[in-house]
């Protein structure tokens, strides 16, 4: 630890960390620019910082590179700064974290909302239960699995093909439902994304939002389909008749 | 072709060609799904809207009419006096038993994300539930109408 503070303890030395900050793996000639030294000076005083483990070099043919290495300095910082940040710094990285996974998303390539008179319950019901999924569902008659964190959900088509796969990834009762979105109808090779069911209670009316993620080109038809299963839901849950596409 | 914004959504419908052609073009069935609970008196090809408290918001002229198919109008709100008016296009498709409904909001003077595309929303969802369980449907939520 001395010869850390030793090492910094000079103003040419400090200039030649500054230099290596700016540009990373400079030669002895590089450095030799920087400061009105003869060569000597500029290589006694990266010995001493090298010597303190602020620098590591590397040779490579002729020309021996200068790295700056700050984990000496991060030990200096964790032994007597980082206690007097750390709840504070912990509070930011917390907050960069949650910002970052809330927005880790961005803005969705397709959103859509509807309005249903329904509970909140009803909805929450018809968005996780495979058996009234398959009673709106505008192509399929069958679906095959609840919504549940880490499952699978499949859309049967009439032919027995699937036609969609989806396995939710998040769940907030009554409120959210994250899933991944496989559109099988589109290849088997079509590319996944995900969306989003929001649900907002209104009182004796519910808010649904469909956001999705992540929509690989071509797969702008998804729209289509999303208006086709939000009118058949609502037309479902207010009248209890779906609206079955003609296949 | 223009540049200025534009809104476009479609639903499906479980009524009658004729119905919902009727819910567009007949003004007297505006008051049963609109989201702010607005009324409408049309004169000839014009169409004048209404707050329940009398307050004109907005004028719709017919730019063109094939009966249960297409419906274009303009959109001139009383808010925004000076603007040029937007065009509205609704256009209906016949699909088995049901119809579905395509909305196009063109020229707009503002983003549609300011409340035009809400506004939308709500109507539609309130058309949709009206024709298909025949009772008044207002989307707007009582929090709306606090604000205005």
């Amino acid at each position: 630890m001395d010869k850390i503070f030793k090492a910094l303890n000079d103003p040419a030395r400090r200039a030649l960390l500054d230099s290596l900050r700016k540009h990373d793996g400079q030669s002895l000639s590089d450095l030799e620019q920087v400061l009105s030294l003869s060569r000597f000076g500029v290589m006694k005083h990266l010995k001493s910082l090298e010597d303190a483990g602020l620098i590591v070099t590397r040779k490579q043919g002729r020309f021996k590179y200068h790295y700056l290495n700050a984990l000496p300095l991060q030990e200096l910082m964790d032994r007597w700064v980082a206690p007097f940040l750390q709840p504070q710094a912990r509070a930011l990285t917390e907050l960069k974290q949650k910002l970052e996974r809330d927005t880790k998303m961005g803005k969705p390539d397709f959103m859509m909302q509807t309005f249903i008179r329904c509970t909140q319950d009803a909805l929450w019901s018809a968005l996780t239960e495979a058996d009234q999924m398959a009673a709106y569902h505008f192509a399929c008659n069958v679906v095959q699995g609840n919504a549940a964190i880490d499952q699978p959900t499949a859309f049967i088509l009439p032919n027995g093909d699937a036609m969609l796969r989806q396995v939710t990834t998040a769940m907030d009762p009554k409120t959210r439902i994250a899933m991944t979105f496989e559109p099988l109808f589109m290849g088997p090779n079509a590319p996944p994304s995900h969306m989003v069911y929001l649900i907002e209670d209104q009182g004796g009316q519910c808010k649904l939002t469909i956001e999705h993620y992540d929509i690989a080109p071509g797969q702008e038809g998804i729209a289509e389909g999303w208006a086709r299963l939000a009118a058949s839901l609502k037309s479902y849950l207010e009248t209890g008749a779906a609206l079955k596409a003609a296949m | 072709m223009t540049d200025k914004p534009k809104f476009m959504m479609q639903t499906y419908i479980n009524c009658t060609q004729d119905a919902l052609w009727d819910a567009l073009i007949n003004a007297d069935a505006f008051q049963h799904y609109d989201f702010l609970e607005q009324t409408a008196t049309r004169d000839n090809d014009k169409v004048t809207y209404m707050m329940p408290d009398g307050t004109v918001t907005l004028y719709a002229r017919d730019l063109e009419v094939t009966p249960k198919t297409k419906l274009v109008t303009s959109f001139e709100p009383t808010w925004e006096p000076d603007a040029p008016p937007s065009k509205i296009t609704y256009e209906i498709a016949v699909e088995g038993d049901f119809c579905c409904l395509t909305v196009l909001h063109e020229n707009l003077n503002n983003d549609p994300s300011d409340g035009t595309a809400d506004g939308w929303v709500r109507s539609i969802a309130g058309l949709k539930t009206w024709l298909e369980t025949g009772k008044p449907a207002h989307f707007g939520g009582a929090y709306l109408m606090e604000g205005m």
